[in-house]
């Protein structure tokens, strides 16, 4: 009778077993797919805009409306992965770099609208509701302060676009070449892209090329979304670990749990989201989640250099060089905003306010959410048309 | 609580007191922190259940507005 409880525990683990290595295999062939529809997206985007992207951008050269784009794409599609991975595409397919720092910039502030919803399922208990908003919107101050700062000071001087050619320039071997070691991406995604750019001529050879990218965003948006359903399921028990690790250990150690748990489930907004009904419990303070939310700002800058190793050729060096710009941005916001003790009150000030005001008369939380991601944007927009 | 006189003590007795106060406020100190990170251990250990909280955007948005229009309606 034991020998068939243990033969049949046996195989209930094996069974495991082997459906988590499935798992992971199907996380390496989302992860394929999205670095082969980076690769679509670049090729779709050069062939549509045959070398005049720039011109196809025209909007953008204002850098104000490069980051409105950049906000408003995240926050319909509330997925700062997907927006930055096609960033990278369209780079690697001519557009500017200078021109996609601000959509970068963007694709930050718009990604925090997911916690802010997930914030918005505590209504009921006013207290809990108040500490779950503030936790939320502590990430929405942070990266409008970040961008406040940082923006003004990329479009005088370029200091993040210089630091992301300076590294590229020694990451990448030369100009036929992909990120130095990973040469190998270009054989295994062309025939794959080759296929889908036949599929697409079939639909229409006159609009083929934009059908690539059309074909490459979908891939990447439902690739993220199976990665990140994935990842969550098979990673949650090192998340713990970390999380378990990091309890009572101080900012520095919150901040890199919080990139390692991103890293780890390849969405800050799964990251930052997580922490929101750990603040509303109580059981967290927000001076706890701040840090490990600002780790996820870090921690997703992993996803754009994953897809810059889809490009080959001459311009990897530039897809390269904006997924290092995210990276490097992201980095010093948190250095600089977190390291200087008067700006790093700031955020928590105007989460703690604003979840005050929005406690007391939740219509303010539904202006502010439409407001800050899609009216204010809006308008300028309008107006930038109307003017222009 | 009526405030003690202390003002008999010893210098001595009263260094050992402020001392022994001391030690036992770290101890409560130390208690309520481990407390406090035992709460916190436990509520990760329901982070499946939290990352599952953090997905039902469409229904947190829902039951979000019906609070915003029955509280505009209320007034």
């Amino acid at each position: 009778m034991t020998d068939m409880t243990n033969s049949g525990g046996n195989s209930a683990s094996a069974d495991n077993f082997a459906y988590r290595i499935f798992q992971w295999l199907f996380v390496f062939f989302l992860i394929y797919l999205l670095i082969t529809a980076v690769g679509m997206i670049g090729s779709g985007f050069k062939g549509a805009t045959k070398g005049h992207a720039a011109e196809l951008f025209s909007f953008a050269t204002n850098p104000f409306m490069g980051l409105i784009v950049g906000v408003m794409a995240t926050a319909m599609i509330q997925s700062s992965s997907t927006v930055t991975s096609i960033i990278v595409g369209m780079v690697a397919g001519g557009l500017p770099v200078e021109m996609a720092v601000p959509m970068i910039m963007g694709a930050n502030i718009g990604t925090t609208i997911t916690n802010t919803i997930v914030s918005l399922g505590h209504v009921r208990h006013k207290k809990e509701f108040r500490r779950a908003f503030a936790a939320a919107t502590v990430h929405d101050f942070f990266n409008l302060m970040a961008v406040a700062i940082f923006l003004p000071i990329e479009i005088l001087f370029h200091p993040l676009q210089k630091l992301a050619t300076y590294l590229s320039q020694h990451l990448v071997g030369g100009e036929n070449l992909s990120v130095k070691g990973l040469n190998f991406i270009k054989p295994i995604t062309k025939p794959v892209i080759a296929e889908f750019q036949k599929f697409a001529e079939m639909i229409s050879v006159q609009n083929s090329h934009i059908l690539l990218v059309f074909f490459g965003i979908a891939i990447i948006f439902l690739s993220i979304v199976f990665i990140g359903k994935l990842l969550k399921k098979l990673m949650v028990g090192r998340a713990k670990k970390i999380m378990h690790a990091s309890i009572g250990r101080g900012p520095i150690s919150g901040i890199t749990s919080g990139a390692i748990v991103t890293i780890l489930v390849q969405s800050s907004s799964t990251t930052t989201s997580l922490m929101v009904p750990l603040a509303g419990t109580g059981v967290f303070k927000l001076k706890q989640i701040y840090p490990f939310t600002l780790g996820a700002n870090i921690g997703t800058t992993i996803t754009a250099l994953l897809a810059a190793t889809a490009i080959s050729g001459p311009t990897a060096i530039l897809a390269l060089q904006i997924a290092l710009v995210h990276m490097i941005y992201n980095t010093s916001a948190v250095a600089f905003i977190y390291g200087i003790k008067t700006l790093r009150k700031m955020p928590i000030r105007g989460a703690l306010w604003l979840a005050r005001l929005a406690a007391e008369k939740k219509l303010y939380a539904l202006f502010y959410l439409l407001g800050i991601f899609f009216v204010i944007p809006g308008i300028l927009i309008f107006l930038h048309e109307l003017f222009a | 609580m009526e405030p003690e006189d202390f003002s008999s003590l010893p210098k001595k007795k009263l260094k050992k007191l402020i001392s022994e106060t001391q030690d036992v406020l770290d101890q409560l100190k130390r208690e309520l922190k481990l407390r406090k990170e035992n709460k916190q251990h436990d509520e990760i250990d329901h982070l499946e259940e939290h990352f599952e909280d953090a997905s039902h955007n469409l229904s947190n948005l829902k039951k979000f507005i019906q609070n915003v229009i029955s509280e505009v309606k209320s007034k």
